[in-house]
């Protein structure tokens, strides 16, 4: 009776946290989503070597959400976030078509990984500002989304640089965590 | 394949590393800071950090790929030998006219950015580039990386003397003519296989280390050759020492050259040295940098009682020992023999002990420059220093050496060697190691008598290049009497072996059992031996080329309480060291 008492104080008032992992090719914008995310404004970034983490306090839920640089020679350390991620970013370059099977094969090879079995995966289909951006269409097929079975995924259009769609993707993230 | 890659992966880091150090790309071509650590890929000039971040927000965005967390296609590298910050200055600034428009000053990131804007979004310093432009770019460039000496710093600093130096150590029945860092891999092997034969040629590094006095750009410098110099003065003995160290591998059987020295009486058949080693290097089997220090250790304790032919013998072992352990592991965890000798602007050159692999050879080649300070006091002045861990872990080693010699019979090791490391971990800083280990050790290894006067001087200059060497300096100081100055040098090579089995040991706080704690550490390890223990090899040999010159022989420092408590295996009955 408590405990049920103390899960429904907790579900209307108190804070959920949600660990947020944030990953995808260099150059695809993560860094600039998370500061835009946090400071609501665009910072200049330089590549990221290592990782950024913030948190960021949206709809009373607080996420906890990881950069973590994605030049080639620094993705293997990526799994070392993995554990206890519950949503995984995948930020592509929307007008990057080159590199959009390279994209695919780290996507695919992350989510062989057991530890984000569980993890929702969103993917943002950045800089849709540019003209010659691939649509969230092209990107489903591209990524292979479709064939992803048992998994949540969800793909949002975005522009980091005006903050379009990042919202929106972190409105699913936290209806598919409140479910 | 995986491993093709790799390789391509490191032969392309290596061209780009010489890219970036052509005249024309040392500076970002966006800003003028120096040192560039990044390539925008769109146009193929080389950028540092806030530009290539700036880059990235052009519109349309560039490229940027990191030099060392990117890797390259085969084709990426082409375009990028075919433009470079020369011809991208032509085109991109063709029309540009500094007068007119100042270059803003890199800190002014805003500025940066609008002319960066100009430069790339409205082109207007543009002038469209022709092929021939970039044929001849592309020729120009690789004939300058041509030109340049590729990772052959061995060669370049030794020149012609090489093969001498080799020489130098008389009957040695393997002049070590290991120009290029290349040749030591072989040396590698051959100290495993060597361990009891005689036949293979000396291990290359020791006997480089010998004669590069004559060699080095550095030393000429100083106008002295410390090596050159303390070679004759110590006169047979020294001669029998060096000759000795090139021996290395062969040593273990034959005693040749050694004999000049008085001590190597005994031409101990290669089994009976063996024992000896074996205790000491199974322990490295286990840990691998760690191991192939303990061995070290082992050797340097016998070394100064049994004069030189035990150690010689030891030391054969181990490298054996080492060769083991490069087989057993990656390139890395061999290094640990390699003494590198870090040119700083020459590259490293790496005297790999016996086992230095590829690996170690370029991490301190980059960082390490040898400071061989000035000249005056003789070899002691020496200062290798080693970049970044490397150093740290050098400078306690020295002073636990040094606090030995000072004659402090009860535990040099454990006492000075213990707070040392400590601190020296903790503190990369040079002098502060001093000042603890000075405490430590009763005896002031700097207040030594023998501290050269003129020494402490060279030290601290050295200090300011390379923190770590400083300290080890002192440690030298103390340790060498004047005469070691000289004589020490000689006699180095077996010490060497020694003092580098001493500071893996101490400085992992693993002995045999513990080597595969230390373990993870490998990298800092490695440098620590490698540099560290180019050093301790000074301070050790000071301290044994003394003993039987000045016909002292039992007044080991190392060998009487630390080598005898240190080295838990007394098992080696065999050993009349232990």
């Amino acid at each position: 009776m408590g405990l049920s008492l103390s899960s429904l104080f907790n579900k209307l008032f108190g804070k959920k946290n949600i660990r947020i992992l944030m990953v995808g090719l260099d150059a695809a914008g993560k860094t600039t989503i998370l500061y835009k995310l946090k400071l609501g404004e665009i910072v200049t970034t330089i590549p990221t070597i290592g990782f950024n983490v913030e948190s960021v306090e949206y709809k009373n839920i607080s996420f906890t959400v990881w950069d973590v640089g994605g030049q080639d020679k620094i993705r293997p350390l990526w799994r070392h976030y993995f554990q206890n991620t519950q949503g995984l970013i995948f930020v592509v370059d929307s007008n990057d078509r080159e590199r959009v099977a390279e994209a695919k094969d780290e996507l695919s090879k992350m989510l062989q990984e057991d530890d984000l079995r569980e993890a929702l995966l969103l993917v943002f289909a950045n800089k849709q500002d540019l003209p010659n951006a691939m649509s969230c269409a092209d990107i489903t097929d591209a990524l292979g989304l479709q064939n992803m079975r048992n998994k949540k995924w969800y793909i949002q259009g975005a522009t980091a640089t005006a903050g379009t769609g990042l919202y929106e993707g972190l409105d699913w993230l936290s209806n598919e965590l409140g479910k | 394949m995986a491993s093709n890659k790799r390789k391509q992966d490191e032969k392309h880091l290596k061209m780009l590393r010489e890219m970036v150090s052509l005249p024309s790309n040392k500076q970002c071509f966006d800003c003028h800071q120096r040192g560039p650590t990044y390539v925008n890929m769109t146009i193929g000039s080389f950028v540092c950090t806030s530009c290539s971040g700036i880059l990235r927000g052009l519109n349309p965005p560039h490229r940027v790929k990191s030099i060392s967390m990117a890797s390259f296609t085969p084709e990426e590298m082409d375009f990028l030998k075919s433009h470079g910050n020369e011809l991208n200055r032509k085109v991109y600034l063709g029309l540009y006219d500094s007068r007119s428009w100042p270059e803003p000053d890199s800190r002014d990131e805003q500025r940066v950015r609008d002319y960066m804007v100009q430069k790339y979004e409205n082109k207007r310093y543009y002038v469209a580039p022709t092929d021939a432009m970039k044929e001849d770019t592309k020729r120009a460039n690789e004939a300058a990386l041509n030109s340049k000496p590729q990772a052959k710093p061995l060669r370049s600093m030794l020149g012609e003397n090489a093969p001498k130096l080799g020489a130098v150590p008389a009957a040695q029945p393997a002049p070590v003519t290991v120009p290029h860092p290349s040749a030591f891999k072989t040396p590698l092997a051959a100290p495993v296989s060597s361990q009891q034969n005689n036949s293979t040629a000396a291990v290359p590094a020791p006997a480089a280390v010998a004669k590069p006095s004559s060699g080095f750009d550095l030393l000429g410098d100083l106008g002295g050759d410390p090596f050159a110099s303390n070679v004759p003065a110590t006169s047979g003995s020294a001669d029998g020492g060096f000759a000795d160290f090139s021996n290395f591998n062969s040593f273990s059987t034959a005693p040749p050259q050694p004999t000049a020295t008085a001590p190597v009486p005994q031409a101990q058949p290669p089994p009976a040295a063996f024992p000896i080693s074996n205790t000491p290097l199974q322990p490295m089997g286990t840990g691998l940098t760690p191991t192939s220090s303990n061995t070290p250790a082992a050797a340097p304790a016998p070394a100064p009682q049994s004069h030189t032919a035990a150690s010689f013998s030891a030391i054969s072992d181990k490298y054996a020992a080492l060769a083991d352990l490069d087989s057993a592991f990656s390139a890395p965890t061999t290094t640990a023999t390699a003494i590198n000798w870090g040119g700083p602007e020459g590259g490293a050159i790496n005297w790999g002990g016996s086992s230095s692999s590829s690996a170690p050879v370029s991490t301190p080649s980059s960082g390490a420059g040898v400071s061989w300070s000035g000249g005056s006091a003789g070899a002691v002045p020496i200062n290798w220093n080693n970049a970044g861990a490397g150093t740290m872990g050098s400078s306690p080693v020295s002073q636990g050496f040094g606090a030995p010699p000072a004659g402090k019979p009860g535990n040099p090791f454990l006492k000075p060697m213990a707070n040392p490391f400590g601190g020296a971990t903790s503190n990369p800083g040079m002098p502060p190691a001093f000042s603890s280990a000075a405490p430590n050790s009763t005896v002031n290894p700097f207040g030594a008598p023998n501290s050269m006067g003129g020494l402490g001087g060279q030290f601290s200059q050295a200090g300011g290049v390379g923190m770590p060497t400083s300290s080890v300096a002192p440690g030298f100081g103390a340790q060498f009497p004047p005469q070691a100055a000289t004589s020490g040098f000689a006699q180095f090579p077996p010490m060497q072996n020694g003092g580098f089995g001493m500071t893996p040991v101490s400085a992992g706080g693993a002995f045999a059992g513990a080597a595969p704690g230390a373990f993870p550490q490998q990298q800092q390890q490695q440098q620590q031996f490698m540099m560290p223990a180019a050093q301790q090899q000074q301070a050790g040999w000071g301290v044994p080329g003394q003993m039987p010159a000045g016909g002292q022989p039992v007044a080991n420092p190392f060998m009487s309480t630390a080598m005898q408590q240190q080295v838990p295996p007394p098992s080696g009955s065999t050993n009349p060291f232990l």
